[in-house]
């Protein structure tokens, strides 16, 4: 059996990975949203509307963080319409922020995370005003959660 | 006359230091009509202080003594010069261009520099605000800056500059009624020339301070936004597709 098949089991066995879910969990100033593991890992949001959200993926292509970023990008300039704003290393990921299509004052926040055979992306989206404000704990949370 | 005549004069005209002064409102200066540079709001006169960008009309109401053109804020008020700069992307600059030119002259503005899809454009102090959230609502905002630069303190030592040198020039004029001979007029008189062209330089940067107060600038850049590919593009990995804002707010509660 490949380890893809524990990969719950050992998602749920390590707190780090189910984050967001309790109130306790998240970072301050946020709730959780999605009680149950849904599409979801887990899922916050702040009283400004902010949310984030963790996400866990295959990695079954084995693809590197270099390829994922480019992927993501393209997926969400060209055929979304969102614009990067900025793009970084972070905590041994890369995340990139983007303005959102049509919602001039939203912006749209992925970190990403690669593992040989799984993919974690944090993802953050809200008023830009609310977002610019909150990613700087944000990201030293996303730090916490030792995704690298 | 004697050069010592004169020598507490002209210490006083190079030095005009602000203790000098008498209190505002209380001079007998001569009005300043060519102050005004450029087109001015009355009622965002010396309303620069916009300490809460709001509306405080009746600042610009100085001592019923101070120079005409200059206005003087109430104690306590501060002179603000705002200046902001955005860079937008739209999908049709030029019709974003017309849609700013158009705005800036509603808001009772100019355009100060029209260079291809950058614009430099001049807005009254008061409505700084709702000029500048009314330019990003025109297209993405890629970058956007604000800058409030308290100029309250060189403001008011201009002004106390100006109205020394004006209350010496006065006091020239009235010893040169009194000169004796050609050599004591000729002194004077040279020392008017002076006086008055530092005057004038004087006014010029009151001037153009004030019309920096009164006038925010704001400096926009356009970019033309890509138009969006085909779907078709797409590569195969369903869950990229997933990322963005639509599933992120997605909420099993919602109708």
């Amino acid at each position: 059996m490949r380890m893809l098949a524990f990969l719950p089991l050992l998602l749920a066995a390590c707190p780090s990975w189910t984050p967001l879910r309790q109130t306790a969990q998240c970072p301050e100033g946020y709730v959780p949203i999605d009680r149950a593991r849904g599409e979801f890992d887990g899922r916050a949001i702040s009283a400004g509307g902010v949310v984030i959200a963790i996400r866990t993926r295959k990695n079954e292509q084995e693809a590197s963080t270099e390829f994922w970023t480019q992927v993501i990008t393209k997926e969400l300039t060209e055929l979304q319409g969102y614009t990067v704003r900025s793009s970084k290393e972070l905590h041994g990921g890369r995340a990139i922020l983007f303005s959102a299509p049509q919602e001039r004052m939203t912006s749209y926040y992925v970190a990403l995370f690669v593992k040989s055979t799984f993919v974690i992306t944090v993802e953050i989206a809200g008023p830009q005003a609310e977002v610019e404000r909150d990613l700087p704990r944000l990201e030293a949370y996303i730090g916490t959660l030792k995704l690298s | 006359m004697r050069w010592s005549i004169l020598l507490p004069l002209f210490l006083e005209a190079c030095v005009a230091m602000p203790e000098e002064a008498p209190p505002r409102g209380a001079t007998d200066l001569a009005p300043l009509e060519s102050v005004a540079a450029a087109p001015r709001d009355p009622e965002s006169m010396g309303n620069q202080a916009r300490s809460s960008r709001d509306e405080k009309g009746a600042a610009s109401a100085g001592p019923a003594q101070a120079p005409a053109g200059i206005a003087t804020p109430p104690e306590g008020d501060r002179l603000v010069i705002y200046s902001g700069s955005l860079c937008l992307q739209v999908a049709e600059p030029e019709v974003a261009q017309k849609s700013i030119q158009a705005l800036t002259k509603e808001m009772g503005g100019w355009i100060q520099v029209l260079d291809g899809l950058r614009l430099t454009v001049r807005i009254p102090a008061r409505r700084f605000d709702d000029a500048f959230e009314s330019l990003l609502a025109l297209g993405q905002v890629i970058d956007r800056r604000v800058t409030g630069s308290d100029v309250t303190d060189e403001f008011h030592d201009l002004r106390l500059r100006l109205e020394n040198s004006e209350k010496v020039r006065l006091r020239l004029s009235a010893i040169l009624e009194q000169a004796k001979n050609v050599q004591d007029a000729l002194a004077v008189e040279k020392e008017l020339a002076r006086l008055t062209e530092e005057i004038e330089r004087l006014k010029g940067a009151l001037a153009r301070m004030q019309d920096r107060i009164s006038y925010s600038t704001i400096a926009i850049e356009l970019r033309r936004s890509l138009p969006s590919r085909p779907s078709a593009t797409g590569l195969p990995f369903p869950w990229v597709r997933q990322l963005g804002l639509r599933s992120l707010f997605h909420f099993e509660n919602q109708p």
